[in-house]
């Protein structure tokens, strides 16, 4: 088991940098000298090349890609052009934002994907099961921002019961939870539906029906367990991809996270900031999935003796 | 002998989109106390859903539509839900053919076990424990202790049939049906768990209801045999006759086609012909296709079970005695 997670963990260091080169090359490749996007359009080209050189920008790139995770291992991704800050304090600052919107989602997610999908299984093929199919299929398929503009259109223009946009108060995080959360319920109860049913299949659960436990007992002792396991997954990584920055749904409702962070380092050319932001949300991804992997290992006994 | 189980003209049927299919059609059963019946018949022939309609574990599209299951002379068919709940691992526990895959992965198999004394008796979480362990003991699993928390993939097949046949016998059931419990098992460990089973079964008297596709099984631990043939009974006998006088054409063709190590020049008998489609069964008899001894008769109608004495029943024409006589 300790064993297991070692490894998990050591073969993710290799892929977090091979991932944070990758990053980095098709930065490099992107157009525009870095000092004259710093400096404004009037500086002078003179001034640009000494400046460039100055700050080690026509070393070759391998230099550069080792200077950069040096100073990254020191808590240093360099300053924003345009905002003029370390990158690591931007991130830092947005980060919370990003967490408290994914933790709502997330959790608006689960509370509801799980039991809907519990529900449809048992129920299957009955009017319940075809309803609640369909609100995750519309939640999994309609663009997010057409849900945000109708959630806040009603719930916030005509209603007013909620607040339009900003991220000061929990009342603030509950349209966007539940636009950000909605795609994530739907996939979760679809696969909720669909492990159960493939669960309730196996001999074990004929075993469970013929040892007289009652069909509730059936499903919440025997089936669910077992048919929530890959779940757990999907949800870690639903949750680790939260947290790497909801572009869209932090946009729409102006909340100050990682995602528009992002929008506005692309916006505005601001390389440091992208290049930092971007690795960030990579790496918490990374993180994610070997979060999974590990918490998995821990709900199945097969796994854990390996 | 007192009568634990009698089936009466038992009817399960599939309901499938291509049509009903008559798996079980009009079985009678009869298992008496501390007695071991085998049910043998090749595969499809309806034996494990006979078993599972005596449960009434069955769901859609399977459904009992007719016929009486005699528990202790309480027809089981008529009894709610809640009432079946009580009866099933408690009065009538059953054992299936996978051990690999009727354990579920993610529970220890003593908390597996524990959990049906929980269902059924009041008793705590630590006498369970205490009884699960003894009854491990008693089922020959080594280091009963240690085995109470493992995890069914940690234990080989043998084990983990033990460990089913603990679960089968641990509320003292009045009577246990037997899934071809030992046809997924190497033939050593198949020898050892038919030999427990006979031990448990003579020291607490419970009844078996052995289903297999095997006769050396049946020779090994049946007292009566029940012979099944797409969904029907062909013949019903002790034992002994079963091997030394078989009287139906199909029963011959099975127990002909046992390699034998006296017979080792000629070819291995198989009946021939496969098992008919139960969706599109034959006229008549549902053996005739397949049988070496069909007359005109048995093409037009169904024989009945004819009664030859002893307890021994045949449903064939060639024991119709005004038939063959006139
Ligand atoms: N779920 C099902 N749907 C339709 N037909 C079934 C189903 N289960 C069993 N049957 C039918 O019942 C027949 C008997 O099956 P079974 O009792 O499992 O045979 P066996 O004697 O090998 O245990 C099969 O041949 C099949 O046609
Ligand atoms: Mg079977």
């Amino acid at each position: 088991m300790t064993k297991y997670i070692i490894r998990r963990i050591l073969t993710a260091i290799p892929i977090m940098i091979a991932v944070v080169f990758i990053i980095f090359m098709l930065l490099q490749v992107l157009p525009g000298n870095p000092i004259s996007i710093m400096m404004g359009e009037k500086a002078k080209p003179a001034v640009i090349e000494r400046v460039s050189r100055e700050l080690g920008l026509y070393d070759p790139v391998l230099v550069r890609f080792g200077r950069y995770v040096w100073n990254a291992l020191h808590g240093d991704f360099g300053r924003s052009y345009k905002l003029n800050r370390q990158v690591s304090d931007l991130i830092k600052l947005s980060f919370p934002n990003t967490v408290r919107l994914a933790i709502s989602a997330s959790l608006f997610a689960w509370l509801m994907g799980i039991p809907a999908g519990i529900i449809s299984a048992i129920k299957r093929n009955k009017f319940v099961d075809h309803f609640v199919m369909a609100i995750a299929l519309v939640g999994i398929s309609s663009p997010v921002f057409w849900g945000a503009m109708l959630l806040q259109f009603v719930f916030g223009f005509k209603l007013k019961l909620l607040p339009l946009s900003g991220y000061n108060s929990y009342k603030h995080m509950i349209l966007p939870a539940i636009i950000l959360g909605w795609a994530s319920a739907g996939s979760i109860a679809r696969m909720v539906r669909s492990n159960l049913l493939e669960v309730m299949k196996n001999d074990y659960i004929r075993t469970a029906r013929s040892k007289g436990l009652k069909p509730w007992a059936v499903v919440y002792k025997h089936a669910l367990k077992n048919s929530l396991m890959p779940v757990v997954t999907l949800m870690a990584i639903q949750f680790a991809g939260m947290l790497s920055g909801a572009v869209i749904t932090e946009t729409v409702f102006g909340i100050g996270g990682i995602g528009r962070l992002t929008v506005d380092a692309i916006n505005n050319r601001d390389m440091p900031l992208l290049q930092g932001a971007t690795i960030f949300s990579t790496l918490i991804i990374i993180i994610g999935n070997m979060a999974a992997d590990i918490m998995y290992s821990f709900l199945d006994p097969r796994i854990r003796d390996r | 002998m007192k009568k634990v189980l009698e089936v009466k003209n038992l009817k399960t049927h599939f309901f499938t989109q291509k049509g009903v299919v008559p798996a079980v059609d009009g079985v009678d059963i009869e298992v008496g106390a501390g007695e071991v019946v085998g049910i043998v018949g090749e595969s499809g022939c309806g034996k494990s859903v006979t078993a599972m309609s005596i449960l009434q574990l069955l769901q859609f599209p399977g459904k009992t539509v007719d016929g009486e299951v005699l528990l202790d002379g309480e027809d089981l068919l008529l009894k709610s839900p809640e009432e079946m709940y009580k009866y099933r691992g408690n009065k009538i526990s059953m054992i299936f053919q996978e051990p690999m895959t009727s354990l579920n992965p993610v529970y220890t198999v003593g908390k597996q076990v524990a959990e049906i004394l929980r269902v059924h008796t009041n008793i705590s979480k630590v006498e369970a424990r205490k009884k699960v362990i003894q009854m491990f003991e008693k089922v020959g699993i080594p280091e009963p202790i240690k085995r109470y928390d493992a995890y069914p993939h940690q234990l080989s097949g043998g084990l983990r049939q033990r460990v089913m046949i603990a679960m089968a016998i641990i509320c003292d059931p009045v009577l246990m049906i037997a899934d071809e419990p030992t046809t997924a098992l190497d033939v050593t460990i198949e020898a050892q768990i038919l030999y427990l089973m006979k031990q448990l079964q003579k020291d607490s008297g419970t009844s078996i209801v052995m289903i297999t596709h095997n006769l050396g099984v049946v020779a090994e631990v049946c007292d009566r045999v029940y012979v099944m043939y797409a969904g029907k009974v062909m013949e019903t006998t002790d034992v002994f006759t079963l091997f030394e006088n078989p009287l139906h054409p199909y029963t011959s063709g099975l127990l002909n086609s046992i390699p034998k190590l006296t017979r080792v020049d000629e070819d291995l008998y198989t009946i021939r012909g496969i098992v008919p489609n139960l969706l599109n069964l034959p006229e008549g008899c549902r053996f005739c296709p397949r049988c070496d001894r069909a007359m005109k008769i048995c093409t037009v109608m169904e024989p009945p079970l004819y009664d030859v004495g002893d307890g021994h029943q045949v449903r064939c024409f060639l024991y119709d005695k005004e038939l063959m006589n006139g």
